[in-house]
């Protein structure tokens, strides 16, 4: 191809938005309607995720100290959980410390225990997983290891709530996978029915080029470049709308629900979704121009 | 120029459109495709520029096998040859400079090349003045003389016309015939299909005649006699 023919191409497709601007516009609203309902779907799937992933980071085992245990076993105790594959972080909590904490999370309250003789609460051993390590049956050997070493007095882990939090996660990323299965589908659809619609009254362009001896490639160049445009654009403006919607809700949720905050983080997309985002619209448009030429090339 | 043998066209398995059709065009002639509506006209027009294909034949223009052509041989071929259409087949949303130049553009011609070509050609249809205006916003015959314009920009050797002239009044139909003339007078071939008797009795050239798919007669005009 020679340099020319580039110029001429995108001359022609400059050209080809310029006249038909009105139905451009169409095609990039009605594929950034559909990329915003995938991508605010996606929002929300990625934002559950990432708050139900915060959760998971706090899951820890708690290993509750016999009084009468000696500072050797303690040492040795200590030693033994750093020592474990699955282990991150040991952070021992005396007794003393325990009251403390209690005193505090109880507030205006913490005068009740103003009467008290002695300290009731136990010394413990809080066990942090590394990451990746958090599945329930890796917690249960751990536990079962730690459970037989002496001074140890009782595991708590929060057994019943991990189990549900673990099916909760399945359930949604099955869930998840079907329902984006299915609006990628309907976003294609929608897409190539929408370039197919704004490529219709140029049906006969594409009969006029070839009588006058273009080939088939050289006519569907400026069609290809219309159609990715289409798609670049309109992940832009879906891109924008999307923004804005986070912005109210971000506002909404911080207003009304102050405090849910560090319990639930509403985060816009990172770099790399963003990027993959534009590249959905560019790939949408690529699969609206194949579906369509090829039907264009038919008639 | 143009030499056809044998040639046979069906579009329903049973109905015949073309049948044996057999003829020579020399170089520089000037030949009228005539006959009645539906006699097979514009499927042989269409046979010749290999927008269709035929059922079996050989289709010879300028020496090269028309029928064994791939796609792309195609495309190459018609940028070597013209067509006029009777709906002229202009591109609505391309300028009159536009319309003509996008031959040259398929070429790959410099842009510098492609204004000169342009104007010399549309100052020789005499629509010049026109350059960039779109073609809804020209007259059938300003038209027509765009789409002749589109189909010479390339120097071709031959020119298919099929009923260049039937939108048109006398006064714009003479002047397209001068035009077509003055072409056929530098040496180019065309072959121009129309039903209009005042046309062949006035500007008298050779006649191939069709009735029902086949040749009826190839003759010079009845007043040339």
């Amino acid at each position: 191809m020679k340099a020319n023919h580039i110029f001429y191409l995108l001359r022609a497709t400059y050209q080809n938005i310029r006249q038909h601007l009105v139905i451009n516009l169409i095609s990039i609203l009605t594929i950034a309607f559909s990329l915003v309902v995938f991508g605010a779907y996606f929002f929300g799937y990625l934002n559950l995720q990432q708050t139900l992933s915060r959760w998971r980071a706090d899951i820890q085992v708690i290993a509750y100290l016999k009084d009468d245990i000696s500072r050797r076993q303690l040492q040795q105790l200590e030693t033994f959980c750093r020592r474990q594959p699955e282990v991150a972080k040991v952070v021992y909590v005396s007794k003393k410390e325990a009251l403390q904490r209690f005193r505090e999370s109880l507030g205006q309250g913490s005068r009740l225990l103003e009467g008290l003789e002695d300290n009731p609460l136990p010394a413990s051993l809080e066990i942090n997983l590394r990451e990746g390590v958090r599945e329930l049956p890796v917690i249960e050997k751990l536990t079962a290891r730690l459970a037989a070493r002496p001074g140890v007095e009782e595991l708590q882990y929060g057994q019943q709530w991990i189990a549900k939090f673990y099916s909760v996660l399945n359930l949604l990323n099955i869930f998840a996978l079907g329902i984006t299965g299915f609006l990628f589908f309907v976003t294609v659809f929608i897409v190539s029915n929408t370039i197919k619609l704004s490529f219709y009254s140029r049906r006969e362009t594409v009969d006029i080029m070839e009588l006058v001896g273009a080939t088939r490639s050289y006519i569907a160049v400026p069609y290809l470049l219309e159609s990715l445009f289409q798609g670049a654009v309109a992940s832009l403006v879906a891109l924008g709308i999307l923004y804005s919607l986070y912005f109210s809700l971000a506002q909404w949720l911080q207003e009304r629900f102050y405090f849910l905050q560090g319990v639930v983080a509403v985060r816009f997309f990172p770099p790399l979704v963003l990027a993959a985002f534009i590249l959905l619209g560019v790939g949408l448009g690529l699969l609206g121009f194949l579906v369509s030429f090829r039907w264009l090339r038919g008639s | 120029m143009i030499k056809v043998f044998h040639l046979y066209k069906n579009y329903l398995p049973t109905v015949m459109v073309l049948q044996d059709v057999t003829f020579a065009v020399a170089p520089g002639e000037f030949v009228y495709l005539t006959g009645p509506s539906g006699a097979g006209k514009t499927t042989l027009l269409k046979l010749l520029f290999a927008a269709e294909r035929p059922k079996s034949g050989q289709i010879l223009l300028a020496g090269r096998n028309l029928t064994t052509f791939s796609r792309r041989q195609i495309a190459h071929l018609r940028r070597t040859i013209g067509v006029v259409f009777q709906d002229f087949k202009l591109i609505p949303y391309r300028t009159v400079f536009d319309n003509v130049a996008l031959v040259l553009e398929i070429l790959g011609l410099p842009r510098n090349e492609i204004k000169k070509r342009v104007w010399k050609v549309l100052k020789l249809v005499g629509i010049e003045q026109k350059l960039y205006r779109y073609p809804l916003e020209l007259s059938g015959g300003e038209q027509q003389r765009v789409a002749i314009a589109r189909a010479l920009v390339n120097n071709p050797q031959i020119i298919l016309a099929d009923e260049p002239t039937g939108n048109l009044d006398f006064e714009i139909t003479t002047e397209i015939m001068n035009i077509f003339n003055y072409v056929n007078s530098q040496g180019t071939t065309i072959m121009l299909a129309t039903h209009n008797r005042m046309l062949l009795e006035k500007f008298r050239k050779k006649v191939l005649t069709i009735h029902q798919g086949r040749v009826e007669e190839f003759s010079w005009t009845a007043a040339a006699e």
